[in-house]
This record gives structure tokens, sequence and C-alpha cells, in this order.
């Protein structure tokens, strides 16, 4: 076929129109839609019943099984993903209250360092009180200015000393409240110090 | 009930609803598959595999295209996997397919002949067009081909069927 009008009304080049007219004058292009025309008439005489009677049988066994495998899979991960939530619900709780204990349990001694503790207390406690039979009757030596401010600081540190040993009465294993006595203690073992040191001088 | 609501169904996991889309269009699915794999009973796999992959993947399916062209593109895959499987492809010369189909008195047999001659993607767009009557646009759409694509692959083939066949 030399002519290529059939293609380009083929590819929608050409109108309908347009081949039409070509075709009143060009024989091969007409000759070619004629044996299209055939072609497709015959390809359309192939759309007949194909019988398959056993298909949809296989087809609906098959999805059947599928359809139950998905069913029991869904399942499987609906149960896997509650036991893991169980799981990670138990943890976290387990993490906080444990945190939660160490929290609570972190200010407080335990009963073996407590009497420990109350035991050194007391020790440290007689010597200052020791130093300051002996450091007391000096204060008078001093000039009438430097002993009120003493008097004064020390009746201080005995009042914060009071006030701890009172907290403590009620709460012996607060290591904070044990932690203040003891910082007042050594205020008080620092004062008498200088107490002696100007009365020596 | 509309094909919207059957294919709802088939989203749900529904195997009625199966049963009425097979119903429907399992001939043309057949036809389509037969043409390409030229045997009955892989034609049957074929159409067994495409409601197997369909009844998993039909959840995804968003109503943005036809279902007709989601299906059967599903179909035309099934039906390249087979092939692959079974080696049927293409081997014969151009020569020896014209003396094979000029054996044949019937046309209808020697349509089959050279239809089973053409290559594949060939045969899909023939087939689709001529026999089962898609648009070009739904063949487009199964075939992943530009619509040009499509015009040039029928044209192609019908070049061919005419030539081998001497209408």
């Amino acid at each position: 076929m030399s002519c290529n009008g059939f293609e380009k009304f083929s590819l929608d080049e050409w109108t309908e129109a347009e081949f039409a007219k070509h075709i009143e004058t060009c024989e091969s292009c007409r000759i070619a839609m004629e044996q299209d025309r055939k072609l497709l008439d015959l390809a359309r005489s192939r759309k007949t019943n194909i019988t398959a009677p056993f298909l949809w049988p296989r087809i609906e066994t098959d999805l059947q099984q599928q359809r139950t495998a998905i069913l029991k899979s869904d399942n499987y991960h609906r149960w896997f993903f509650r036991i893991a939530a169980i799981l990670v619900l138990a943890i976290g709780i387990s993490m906080l209250w444990f945190k939660g204990q160490n929290k609570q349990q972190s200010p407080l001694l335990t009963e073996s360092t407590l009497k420990k503790v109350e035991q050194l207390e007391k020790d440290y406690e007689n010597a200052i009180n020791e130093l300051e039979a002996l450091v007391t009757p000096q204060l008078s030596q001093l000039n009438q200015e430097l002993m009120l401010l003493y008097r004064d600081r020390l009746e201080t540190i005995d009042a914060q000393i009071e006030q701890c040993k009172e907290a403590l009465a009620m709460n012996p294993a607060n290591a904070h409240i044990r932690s203040y006595l003891l910082a007042a203690l050594r205020d008080k073992k620092a004062t008498l110090r200088e107490i002696i040191a100007l009365t020596t001088t | 009930m509309t094909e919207t609501d059957i294919v709802q169904q088939c989203q749900q996991g529904d195997i009625a609803a199966f049963a009425a889309l097979y119903d429907v269009y399992h001939q043309p699915m057949l036809r389509v598959a037969r043409d390409i794999l030229h045997n009955k009973q892989d034609a049957e796999d074929a159409v067994h595999i495409t409601f197997v992959k369909l009844f998993h993947s039909i959840r995804h399916f968003r109503f943005q295209s036809k279902f007709k062209c989601y299906l059967f593109r599903i179909l035309s895959r099934a039906c390249y996997d087979i092939l692959k499987k079974t080696k049927k492809q293409r081997t014969e010369n151009i020569d020896h397919i014209s003396q094979h189909i000029e054996q044949h008195t019937d046309l209808k047999i020697q349509l089959e002949e050279a239809i089973k001659n053409l290559p594949e993607r060939m045969r899909l767009c023939f087939v689709l067009f001529a026999v089962e009557d898609f648009k070009l646009t739904e063949i487009a759409e199964i075939t992943e081909m530009t619509l040009g694509g499509v015009k040039s692959t029928l044209y192609q083939a019908r070049v061919r069927l005419r030539h081998y066949m001497e209408i």
C-alpha cells in the first residue's frame, strides 16, 4: 500500500470527513478500510461465551480460605498488640512506682545508719558541750561589745540546734534535718574556737 | 445495586459481592486471557489469580479510575506472569506464521492463529478493542500506555493481522 491515508485516519490525524473525501479517489485506502472492517467484524464474532463451570467454585474456595487466613492473622495481631500494650503499661507503671519509691526513700536514713548517725551526733555534741563549759567562763575576759555579740550568736545557734532536735524527734530518719543540725553544731564549734582564740591572745 | 455498591461490599470482604463481580466480568476476562495465553486452562488460572489478587488489593481501590480498567489491569499482569512462567512467548518468524495460517480455511481459526502471533501488548490492545469493545482511553489505562501509543499499537496490529490473513 503506497498511500498512508488510512494510517493517518487510524491515528486520528485525519477526520472521518477528510478520509471519506480521500477514499473517493484513493483505491488502496478504500481497500484497506474494507479489509479493516472485515477484520473487526471477524474479531467481534469471537465474542462468544466460554464455559468454565468449575472456575467460580475454585475461586470461591480460595477466597474463603484467604478470608479465614486474614481473620486469623487479624486476631493474632489484635491479641499480640493487646498483650504488648498490657506489658508496656505494666512496665511503665512499675518503673514509675519504683521511681516514686526511690524518691520517697532517698531523704530517709535506714535504721542502722540512723543509729550510727545518732551516736556520732551525741559524741560530737558532748565534745562541743565540754568545749562550751571551758569557753563560757572566758567570755567575761572579752570586752563588753564582743561578749554580747558572741553570747547573742551562741544563743541563736542553740535555738537552731533545739529547733532541729524538735523536728528530729518527730521525724528521726530525715537526713535533711540532720544535715542542718550538723551545720549548726559546726557553727557552734567554730564560734567557740573564735572565742578561745580571742581570749588566749 | 450499582457496581460501586458491589465494589464497596467487596472491600468489606463479602464473598457474595465477589460472586456478583464474577458474574459480570468472567466472560470478557476469560476471552481476553484466552487470546493472550491461547489456552483455556491457563485462561481460567489467570482469572482465578486475578480474583485472588483482587481480594487482597480491592481495599486500596479508591474509585479514581474505572473499576473495569482496574480489574483488567490485574488480569493483564496475571496473564503476563503466566506467559513468563510457561515461556509461551512468540518465537516463530512471520513467513512461518503465514504458512501456518494459510493452512486454515476457516477465517475465525485464521484470525485466532494470527492473533496468537502478535506481540503480547499488541495482542492485548487488539483483543480489548476489537473483541471486547473497550474504549481507547480505557485500553490506555489498562495497558499503562499513552493514548497515542494505543492508537499506534492498534494500527500496527490491524496491519499485521490483515497481512497475515490476506483478507
